[in-house]
């Protein structure tokens, strides 16, 4: 082995041992990320729980709602898919918290497809602040002549059922609100 | 309960296969490649069955399909299979202390990945979307063509995570996620030992520790996504092609195929699998042995093929004709530019090679050293390596012609990408001097 064949080894050798301490650092988010401490200090932790810390509490919370107050052969029809309604717009994600329920995007400000076909219409703020394709906060933005309303409070959990009223879109008072409308027909 | 006989029942399924297939490699290596092996032909088989004769998903006739399989195997090799379990001895091991550390370390690793995945349920957004949702819908709509018929975004890729994770569903275990860590050491320890038979223990040992940490890998294995089981499959079918090249013992090509096959039983629209075929041919071609050839393509086609007639099927009954648009290959040829050239090679360096940190840096030294240093010349895994490469650049370059939003998903790219690293990490462990 000549003088720069060692060299070239010392320094692949140094390059090695700075890949593995990168390594380490990033590793440490992976660790950091998993949380192994909270694991072992919450070992019995409910799956609601877990879940509302991975997938965010109200698209989880807002998902089990929706869960409990419609029936499995129901179709729900829900905000457009983008920003703000980041997860609770997403058919192929929504869906899987309330398979075998059908999920239909609407649009922002119809309903795209005829209401006799819809048994369900979110009432959907947005859990986000972001605009995606113009979209705002706030959701439906259009009147549903619905047979009950059920309100959703998501900063306790707590419902509120109104009976026989119909939907009114009022673009002056958009307020905080999350709930469902079961579809008159 | 139910959960550990499944278990058992699928790592003794991949012990009989690789008897069958007759593999010679020591224990720890045999039970990696028994699970990789039992998990691949359990799914696979019981989605031929769901397709082809329309059985129902259940907990009764996933052990049903099981315990026949075991004991079709059991009848084609039962004296080798007896054989190897006598000469199972739980003799007193000396173990020497580096080594010890090293599984020491792997073991703590796998421990962690296991903790995570054991208490935090699957929450990642592909998986939710796709794998995980599948395998709940099949635990409802118990039958294969109809919940593919019925949902949009189901078929895109094939089954192996997704029954898997259903298999542990239907022992009435909650969540599958722990299969991840099992595939993060079931690789780790096929990477050490297919490393051994090349190199000293020493650097055996240090370039599987620097495996086990990388971070992609690690991420993955605490993730329900495909990309970790599909690099396993497609790295170990490398390593035992290499295997091939150098010893050319037979077992090494047919391991190597079924390995390569599955891979595109895990994910079905990269096909890197050309790669390993490829080379397979180049070796046919010079050795003038197209029997090899022929087995290794129709080996890989054996676990190739269904799901595209399946999902052929299903497009074909959920698509109008006239909505499915043909690739117009010579179009595609002609919009091929230098412009276009730099684009997906910057695009490549920036969301794939720069991620990787120092790991490229010291690929590229050793790379020109090599191209430097003529006396050195084999380097036939660095070739296969480059052909991978290369494959990723057309395949991105072919991407970025079709879609013109190609560069909107940075992230899938890299992920998909994965599998290079530990190849490049096992040609730098073949190519540096010690």
């Amino acid at each position: 082995m000549n003088k720069i064949q060692i060299i070239i080894n010392v320094l692949c050798y140094g390059l090695i041992v700075l890949v593995l301490g990168q390594y380490v650092i990033k590793d440490f988010e992976t660790v950091r990320y998993n949380r192994p401490f909270f694991i072992l200090k919450n070992i019995n932790l409910s799956y609601d729980k877990k879940m509302e810390m991975k997938a965010g509490e109200i698209p989880y919370s807002f998902a089990m709602f929706i869960k409990n107050n419609t029936q499995q052969d129901s179709t729900i029809l829900i905000p457009p898919q983008g920003y703000p309604w980041d997860k609770t717009s997403n058919v192929a994600y929504l869906r899987y918290f309330l398979y075998p329920r059908n999920l239909v995007n609407g649009d922002e400000k119809d309903s795209k497809v005829s209401l006799f076909y819809i048994d369900y219409v979110l009432i959907d703020y947005g859990e986000t602040n972001v605009s995606q394709y113009g979209y705002t906060n706030f959701w439906p933005k259009f009147g549903v002549n619905g047979e009950y309303i059920i309100y959703w409070n998501p900063s306790n959990g707590s419902t509120k059922r109104v009976d026989n009223i119909k939907y009114i879109y009022n673009p002056n008072n958009v307020t905080w609100q999350w709930g469902l409308i079961k579809v008159k027909k | 309960m139910l959960l550990i006989s499944l278990l058992i029942l699928i790592i003794f399924l991949g012990l009989e296969i690789t008897i069958l297939i007759g593999v010679k490699v020591g224990l720890p290596e045999r039970l990696s490649l028994s699970f990789l092996l039992g998990i691949g032909f359990l799914t696979f088989v019981v989605f031929l069955l769901a397709y082809i004769s329309n059985l129902n998903f259940s907990l009764p006739n996933t052990f049903i399909i099981l315990i026949s399989l075991c004991a079709v195997c059991f009848i084609l090799r039962f004296n080798k299979i007896i054989d190897l379990f006598k000469e199972m001895k739980f003799k007193r091991m000396t173990i020497k202390p580096k080594l010890l550390i090293f599984w020491g370390f792997t073991l703590i690793v796998f421990a962690f990945t296991l903790l995570t995945n054991l208490f935090w349920p699957i929450s990642d957004w592909d998986a939710l979307a796709l794998y995980d949702f599948r395998a709940n819908v099949f635990l409802i709509d118990t039958n294969l063509i109809h919940a593919a018929l019925s949902n949009s975004y189901f078929v895109q890729y094939p089954l192996l995570t997704s029954l898997a994770h259903l298999f542990v569903y239907q022992t009435g275990v909650l969540n599958p996620k722990f299969i991840y860590s099992l595939f993060y050491l079931s690789f780790v320890t096929t990477f050490y030992y297919s490393l051994r038979r090349r190199v000293n223990e020493n650097k055996a040992i240090l370039f599987t520790f620097i495996l086990s940490l990388v971070p992609e890998i690690l991420t993955q294995a605490t993730m329900a996504y495909t990309n970790l089981p599909y690099m396993v499959y497609l790295c170990s079918g490398i390593f035992y092609l290499y295997d091939w090249i150098k010893n050319r013992n037979h077992f090494t090509l047919i391991l190597s195929a079924v390995l390569v096959g599955l891979s595109s039983w895990v994910r079905f629209a990269e096909p890197f699998w050309l790669v390993p075929l490829l080379i397979v041919f180049i070796m046919a071609v010079k050795n003038k042995k197209w029997k090899e050839f022929m087995y290794y393509l129709i080996i890989i086609l054996t676990f190739y093929l269904p799901w595209r007639v399946f999902t052929d099927y299903v497009y074909g009954a959920t698509i109008p004709v006239s909505n499915t648009v043909g690739l117009n290959y010579l179009a595609i040829l002609k919009s091929i530019n230098f412009e276009k050239i730099l684009l997906v090679i910057n695009y490549l360096y920036i969301n794939v090679f720069s991620t990787w940190g120092l790991i490229f840096l010291l690929f590229i030294m050793i790379l020109i050293r090599t191209a430097v240093n003529r006396k050195k010349s084999n380097n036939t895994f660095l070739y296969i390596t480059l052909l991978f490469f290369a494959f990723l650049f057309a395949g991105t370059l072919f991407f970025s012609i079709n879609y013109p939003n190609w560069q909107d998903i940075p992230e899938s790219v890299r992920r998909v990408s994965m599998f290079l690293l530990p190849l490049t990490l096992y040609w730098i462990a073949l190519s540096i001097d010690y």
